[in-house]
């Protein structure tokens, strides 16, 4: 998360070096190496920094999307790359994750109880509030988080960013906004998707590793409209939250091509810590509000 | 690279799936019901979970769902004087109605053994009317199995302080049926043929009770001579009973009239002098019996006496002799009268 650019060598005059050598010319002296409590204080300050950050950054881009220009086939272009070209990867991966859910789900329940009837209607309702949308808000932070970065930190580096500055632009008109809309459009669209796809592949599993009956399975009861909500307010969420932290990420890039690097990094890690913390909040308030 | 034009086509098509999905979901899952309905109150004490949207079923199938659940609803039935905590309103399609009576009970259970609690109904019989549109009804409060722990921890509790506070008792209670069991295990041990012999014997006896229990049914029960016995009886008791019927009320009049005269004579022989004039009397008559006795003696020793033929008259009687003599003597009287007066 650290966007300083290395220290600069402090020099002073050495009067002992004066003394001895009868020279004015200052010796480099290394300062001290800060101890834990500096660690710690610097650490926090940084976090502090960057949180600044990154809300400065948020409202900068919800006022573009009010107030900015308007480029055609941006936001089309940015929502096809996150989300058609997102959608295989995700397929495969969250219908691999509902079949792991599901058997380890079910092998776990034999163990107490041997009825499985309400496998699916549990495995659902957790679909729809939570797992669906984390984890695929957690696969989309790697590919699309990781995308952006690269994107952006590479124009970084090679002083795009710096041109679009010197002709009045904003980068953050330019570069975040249409990604902002286009992912907050696909990531909604493509954990819908993907719910589905996991919820399929559960029922093929649990059809076939524990001979539950499909009709069984398909059980909605357990899903209430507070849970609905919840889901899509955690779409909407981790949505907004992926090219915002990804983009500061980029947008923070120094150095060459090793920064690019960095970047893509720190985007990656940001953004599914993003999505893990906006997972605890958005929950926690659910609960609190729906019980 | 593809064309823009394809770029907004694939992306288009993306979003219109995800809608789909999202609309078919929603839809799904708010159950869409395009049947008529009916409100029916249901009363409860404690409903448990159940929960605002949970289905109603009959029979496994859902025919409605809850509408309602309001604290202290009015909802009181009509054969209930008390008002129940909780009113619960399930909503029931119409096409339902003609199958749910008025005797109709309406529980909460669970769907599975984890699942959420849903209202079901027994449909109650067919000669009840049908439950009509807003009526109330009293439900079956589900288990409260929160009382039944609390209850069975108050109980295991005290268990335990009570195997805590009597061990020593237990022990030994414990040694004492370990050894009457050892005891008694011993003793079979010890006795086993005998044992065994009792049990044959047993076996014997209940062939042998078997067989005379049938016996007894051929003779006792089965047996012609125990039905005309029976028939006699039957007969006799007939005509026992006629001659009641017909004596009895003669017996009883003069049965009555002794115990009037029975009365009277305790009545006049009842006062103080007279018991005493009786009790005197009673003494001379004892006193009258023992001279009686006395000389009964003597005149079965005097009997006695003249059984053996002793004295005058013993002779007189037993000596057959004698009598002869006599009757020669009295013959030759008869014959020679003068012989009284004259001696030869």
């Amino acid at each position: 998360m650290s966007t300083s650019h290395g220290s600069a060598v402090p020099t002073q005059a050495t009067p002992a070096g004066a003394r001895a050598g009868g020279s004015h010319e200052p010796v480099p002296v290394t300062p001290p190496a800060p101890g834990f409590v500096a660690k710690l204080g610097g650490g926090v300050l940084e976090l502090f920094r960057t949180a600044r950050e990154l809300y400065s950054l948020f409202v900068r881009t919800l006022y573009y999307v009010v107030r900015g220009r308007r480029e055609k086939g941006a936001v089309a272009y940015y929502m096809y790359e996150i989300g058609n070209r997102s959608l295989f990867f995700l397929t495969v991966v969250m219908g691999f994750i509902g079949m792991i859910l599901v058997y380890q789900a079910g092998v776990q329940n034999k163990r107490i109880l041997p009825d499985l009837s309400m496998l699916g209607a549990t495995y659902l309702e957790y679909l729809v509030r939570d797992l669906a949308a984390s984890i695929g808000a957690l696969m989309l932070a790697t590919r699309v988080g990781a995308g952006i970065a690269a994107e952006v930190g590479s124009m970084v580096v090679t002083e795009q960013v710096d041109a679009l500055r010197m002709c009045a632009a904003d980068p953050i008109d330019y570069l975040i906004k249409p990604r902002f809309i286009a992912s907050i459009i696909m990531v909604t669209c493509l954990i819908i998707w993907s719910g589905l796809v996991a919820y399929v592949m559960g029922l093929l599993t649990a059809w076939v590793m524990f001979d539950l009956n499909p009709q069984t399975f398909m059980n909605l009861q357990m899903v209430k409209y507070p849970a609905l909500l919840t889901g899509l307010v955690k779409c909407l969420a981790y949505g907004a939250a992926i090219p915002i932290v990804s983009g500061h990420a980029g947008l923070s890039t120094f150095g060459g091509s090793e920064g690019v690097g960095s970047a893509t990094t720190r985007a990656v890690v940001n953004t599914s810590l993003a999505v893990i913390i906006l997972n605890l909040i958005i929950s926690a308030t659910s609960f609190l509000v729906f019980g | 690279m593809a064309s823009p034009r394809s770029i907004e086509v694939k992306v288009g098509l993306l979003m219109l799936v995800a809608l789909a999905i999202l609309a078919g979901f929603i839809l799904i899952m708010g159950g869409i019901n395009f049947q008529p309905t009916y409100d029916v109150l249901v009363g409860f004490d404690d409903p448990g979970g159940l929960q605002q949207g949970a289905p109603v079923r009959i029979a496994g199938q859902k025919v409605g769902k809850v509408a309602d659940i309001v604290f202290r609803g009015k909802c009181t039935a009509p054969e209930s004087t008390a008002q129940p905590l909780v009113c619960v309103r399930a909503n029931l399609e119409k096409r339902f109605q003609a199958d749910i009576h008025a005797n109709a009970t309406f529980y909460i259970t669970t769907a599975g053994l984890l699942g959420e609690q849903y209202l079901a109904i027994e449909p109650g019989s067919d000669d009840a009317a049908p439950l009509a549109s807003g009526a109330a009804i009293r439900g079956l409060d589900p288990p409260r199995l929160d009382r039944l722990l609390a209850e069975s921890y108050d109980l295991l509790t005290t268990t335990v302080s009570a195997l805590r506070e009597h061990r020593k008792t237990i022990r030994e209670a414990f040694l004492g049926l370990t050894a009457t069991l050892k005891g008694t295990g011993a003793f079979m041990e010890h006795n086993q043929d005998r044992l065994d012999r009792i049990a044959a014997n047993l076996e014997d006896l209940s062939i042998e009770s078997k067989g005379a229990i049938t016996d007894a049914r051929e003779k006792l029960i089965n047996n012609p001579r125990i039905e005309r016995i029976l028939e006699r009886t039957e007969a006799l008791t007939t005509q026992a009973a006629n001659l009641s019927a017909r004596d009895v009320p003669a017996l009883l009049t003069d049965a009555r009239a002794a115990l009037a005269s029975a009365r009277r004579v305790v009545d006049v022989l009842g006062s103080e002098e007279q018991i005493a004039l009786i009790k005197k009397t009673l003494t001379d008559v004892s006193s009258t019996v023992e001279t009686a006795k006395g000389i009964a003696g003597d005149a079965a020793a005097i009997t006695a006496h003249i059984r053996r033929g002793r004295g005058t008259v013993g002779a007189l009687v037993m000596d057959e002799q004698l009598f002869d003599d006599l009757q020669e003597m009295a013959r030759d009287l008869k014959h020679n009268p003068w012989k009284f007066f004259w001696k030869e």
